[in-house]
């Protein structure tokens, strides 16, 4: 073969030398004894190191002699084939070497690139700092951080706007918004809990009033939006109290400060009768008992209604009856039809299906059984009906004429007409007819006013009497029909069934019908405390009152929660 | 003097610390919502933005320590601050979460934070710990300068091997390319690898082809092969080749080993690096969503 043979040496002060020369042999020699054809004087390489062969196809061989080996292309081998050109290091000497197949002829270049192998062999040192190695602080950043908004902010984005990627992520069951699922949805709204977008219908707006009044069409507001034009309850989000992703517990709201943040602030105006509220405990004013003061007036209209404070010395509750209760509530009994019978409050007073409030007081289920309205003592199965003061004379007419035409009446003052018996088939003239029905209507008006002023009815109503009026009596309108005393709260009788009534209600020594025996708020104050009571049932706000007043009119976007991203 | 990094300035960041995380606690602790505790009642916003303003300033940090002609505090100054304010951040943040944790993309920004602070908490340990190990072994040599001498009696050896004969002076070349210092991560970490082999050098070489003299790994090393040749005592040049078994038996190896472990204790003062900075910027992109989406779904 024949080889062009060039060195190129690198002196100081930047001076580049070479020499070049041309051999025709078997094989070209390399190592570091002076009769190599190329000669490396580096004590890296040994005496006799490699060989070059140009082998018949046009390509160029290289094998080591010595043991050591050579570098291509950064690998530490004992031979190799090189096809058109190459680069192999020996030493610290890179030898170049190019193929010339038109001439047959191989260009070898020397070149020294360092002074002796240990600086060849730094350059090739391994890793000596974690920073050159494959680990890398860049790259793994860039892919946590790309795979983390992908994941986290990509999905549930594609899944918000685009339908077809909803569907994917449905499909395969991917994540999507749900990751950003921040708590606990209450189990009332869980059965749609994995569609945000019920509820978070608008990016980056507030969940809307229409959301939840979408579902709650029924639910109404606290107060007048027109007589309180109040910004706190105009713009108060259904959201601001009611808080999702708290859990079931936690979506109705029973902290006092919700109303007291309104209620404690309120300073009495002169149009408002509402009064500052704070806590149960200590800041709360005396209950106020609607009490029915006018009549004349409907029941359902609200001007017949009148909200009288406990503390008011002159509350009075005009039942429109004479009863004393504590004449019923004797420890010794009181007399009835069956003797002497000691009575009870449930007696009479009746908790209602639900148990929560009492069947109002009415004659014939709760007194009539003991204040039996018989008129006649030949008779005493007989009972007048009640309330029907106007036809009780015609009825008693009635009663005794048939009794007086059919005669046997057993009555000192009466005709003999009257008390004698007669034989069946017997009729009586119309003479004796006319005395019959005469004795009958006297005795009618006797017992009626009887009945009326002293034995019945002025037991319990005060009569008065009254020609002008046809019943020819008048009895004031009864008062008992009510059943809540405190609409405004939320009392309820069944919760409290383990008390007795005597523990808040001071019926055994009230002797007027007048009396209101309704307990008063230091009543209840012996067992429930405010929100922070740490020896009382902590007992907020909500406990008796609710936010959305039944009697108010529906909620609408417009009244309550402006739909404005406040 | 040097002044720890821990005692800056009379620890002036562990007071700011301090201060911030009794000022969160008793915000918390005096704040009465009316729902349980979470991130969106107003305590809860304003501790998420102190929060998510912290981790920006500590990230930032990444920016100043190279900007060195910034003029905005020492870098040192920085260090403590970052420590110390990144600490806070424990406090600021699992108050900021009222408690509440789930499978969610929030809480999933939670734990990658704290793994964050927990990184952070090892490069601190390492950055006042192994500096002085590294002290108390190789004295004031540096990894630089140790492969300076390396490389110096790599240098000589060679010298001393070509004076012997051609066999010895392959063998030399061999064992400066074999005895290749460093490796990769895991090699540099556990001084694993090739290091094996110096490692079994610290006995005498008769003794080691009397422990065991089919050894394998040691079958062809240098070592064995001067070792040999002193044993048998055949070589004329036995000066020289005392002389260059001494080179590399003796000091070599010494110096290998402290360079190994000069840069294993390099590694472990970096490898806490390679999760510190990527954790963060994990971090940094579910902090991101986690802004986005709570607002999103506002």
């Amino acid at each position: 073969m024949k080889a062009h043979i060039r060195h190129i040496a690198h002196k100081r002060k930047g001076i580049v030398t070479e020499s070049e020369k041309t051999v025709a042999k078997q094989s070209i020699e390399i190592g570091r004894a002076t009769d190599q054809d190329i000669f490396l004087a580096d004590s890296g390489v040994s005496y006799h190191h490699a060989r070059i062969n140009l082998l018949p196809d046009g390509t160029v061989s290289v094998s080591s002699v010595s043991r050591l080996g050579f570098y291509i292309e950064g690998k530490l081998v004992q031979n190799c084939l090189i096809q058109r050109n190459g680069e192999i290091l020996i030493g610290v000497f890179n030898i170049k070497i190019e193929i010339d197949a038109k001439k047959d002829l191989v260009d070898i270049t020397v070149e020294k690139i360092a002074e002796d192998i240990v600086e060849v062999a730094k350059e090739r040192m391994l890793p000596t700092s974690l920073e050159q190695t494959w680990l890398s602080k860049r790259s793994t950043s860039w892919i946590g951080f790309i795979l983390i908004l992908v994941l986290f902010l990509g999905f549930p984005l594609a899944e918000f706007y685009d339908s077809n990627a909803k569907q994917v992520i449905a499909e395969f069951r991917l994540p999507g918004d749900d990751l950003w699922l921040s708590g606990e949805i209450s189990s009332p709204h869980r059965h749609f809990g994995n569609d945000c977008n019920q509820c978070h219908q608008q990016p980056f707006v507030k969940v809307r009033d229409s959301a939840c009044i979408d579902c709650h069409r029924k639910i109404t507001v606290h107060a007048d939006p027109d007589l309180y034009d109040l910004a706190e309850l105009q713009q108060t989000r259904c959201a601001t109290c009611h808080k999702e992703h708290n859990g079931t517990s936690h979506l109705i709201q029973t902290a006092q400060k919700l109303c007291s943040d309104c209620h404690g602030a309120l300073l009495t105006d002169a149009d408002s009768e509402l009064t500052r509220i704070t806590d149960f405990a200590i800041d709360h004013t005396e209950f106020k008992v609607s009490l029915m003061t006018r009549s004349g007036l409907s029941r359902n209209d609200p001007q017949a209604w009148q909200r009288i404070s406990l503390d008011d010395p002159a509350i009075r509750h005009e039942t429109g009856l004479v009863f004393p209760h504590d004449v019923h509530l004797d420890a010794g009994g009181v007399e009835g039809p069956l003797g002497n019978q000691v009575m009870a409050c449930k007696d009479c007073h009746r908790t209602d299906a639900s148990g929560n409030y009492m069947i109002p007081i009415a004659m014939e289920p709760h007194c009539q059984s003991c204040h039996r309205l018989e008129f006649d003592p030949d008779d005493l199965d007989r009972e007048l009906p009640h309330s029907d003061l106007p036809n009780l004379r015609k009825m008693l007419n009635e009663y005794y004429s048939l009794k007086a035409l059919r005669g046997g009446i057993t009555d000192n003052d009466a005709p003999d007409l009257v008390t004698e018996r007669r034989r069946p088939g017997k009729s009586l003239t119309r003479k004796e007819q006319e005395v019959a029905l005469k004795w009958a209507l006297e005795k009618a008006e006797f017992v009626a006013e009887e009945v009326v002023e002293f034995r019945s009815c002025n037991l319990c109503h005060k009569v008065e009497r009254d020609p002008s009026v046809a019943a020819g009596w008048n009895i004031p309108e009864v008062n008992t029909a009510q059943s809540r005393w405190l609409p405004k709260g939320d009392f309820d009788h069944k919760s409290h069934r383990n008390s007795t009534c005597e523990s808040c209600h001071e019926a055994g020594s009230s002797t007027r019908s007048e009396d209101v025996l309704l307990p008063k708020i230091a009543v209840c104050r012996e067992c429930h405390g405010g929100q922070n009571s740490d020896r009382l049932l902590q007992s907020t706000c909500i406990e008796c009152h609710d936010f959305h007043q039944q009697e108010q009119i529906l909620m609408e976007v417009s009244h309550m929660g402006s739909q404005s991203n406040e | 003097m040097h002044q720890s990094v821990l005692s800056f300035r009379r620890s002036r960041y562990l007071w700011w610390c301090s201060t911030l995380c009794i000022a969160a606690i008793v915000a918390y602790w005096m704040h009465e919502p009316a729902m349980p505790p979470n991130g969106s009642t107003w305590l809860g916003y304003t501790l998420g933005t102190v929060g998510a303003v912290l981790i920006l300033w500590l990230m930032w940090f990444g920016i100043r320590k190279r900007s060195y002609r910034s003029r905005m505090g020492t870098v040192h100054g920085w260090l403590s601050a970052h420590i110390y304010l990144g600490l806070g951040l424990i406090t600021v943040v699992t108050l900021h979460t009222g408690f509440q944790f789930g499978w969610n993309l929030h809480s999933f920004t939670y734990v990658l934070m704290m793994l964050v602070i927990a990184s952070g908490m090892v490069g601190v340990y390492c950055y006042l710990h192994f500096p002085r190990v590294m002290t108390e072994d190789s004295g004031e040599s540096t990894a630089d300068s140790l492969i300076r001498q390396i490389q110096e009696i790599d240098r000589q050896a060679l010298i001393l091997a070509s004076e012997i004969d051609p066999e010895t002076h392959d063998k030399v070349i061999k064992s400066i390319r074999r005895s290749a210092i460093g490796g990769n991560a895991w090699q540099l970490l556990f001084a694993r690898g090739k290091t094996r082999r110096i490692e079994g050098l610290n006995l005498a070489p008769e003794q080691l082809i009397q422990d065991d003299p089919d050894n394998t790994d040691l079958r062809g090393s240098t070592m064995m092969f001067m070792a040999g040749n002193i044993a048998s005592g055949h070589l004329d040049k036995s000066d020289a080749t005392r002389r260059l078994s001494d080179l590399l038996i003796g000091q070599k190896t010494v110096l290998v080993k402290q360079l190994r472990r000069n840069l294993q204790i390099q590694a472990f003062m970096d490898i806490w690096l390679y999760f510190h900075v990527p954790l963060s910027f994990a971090l940094l992109a579910a902090l991101t969503a986690h802004i986005i989406s709570v607002f999103f779904y506002w």
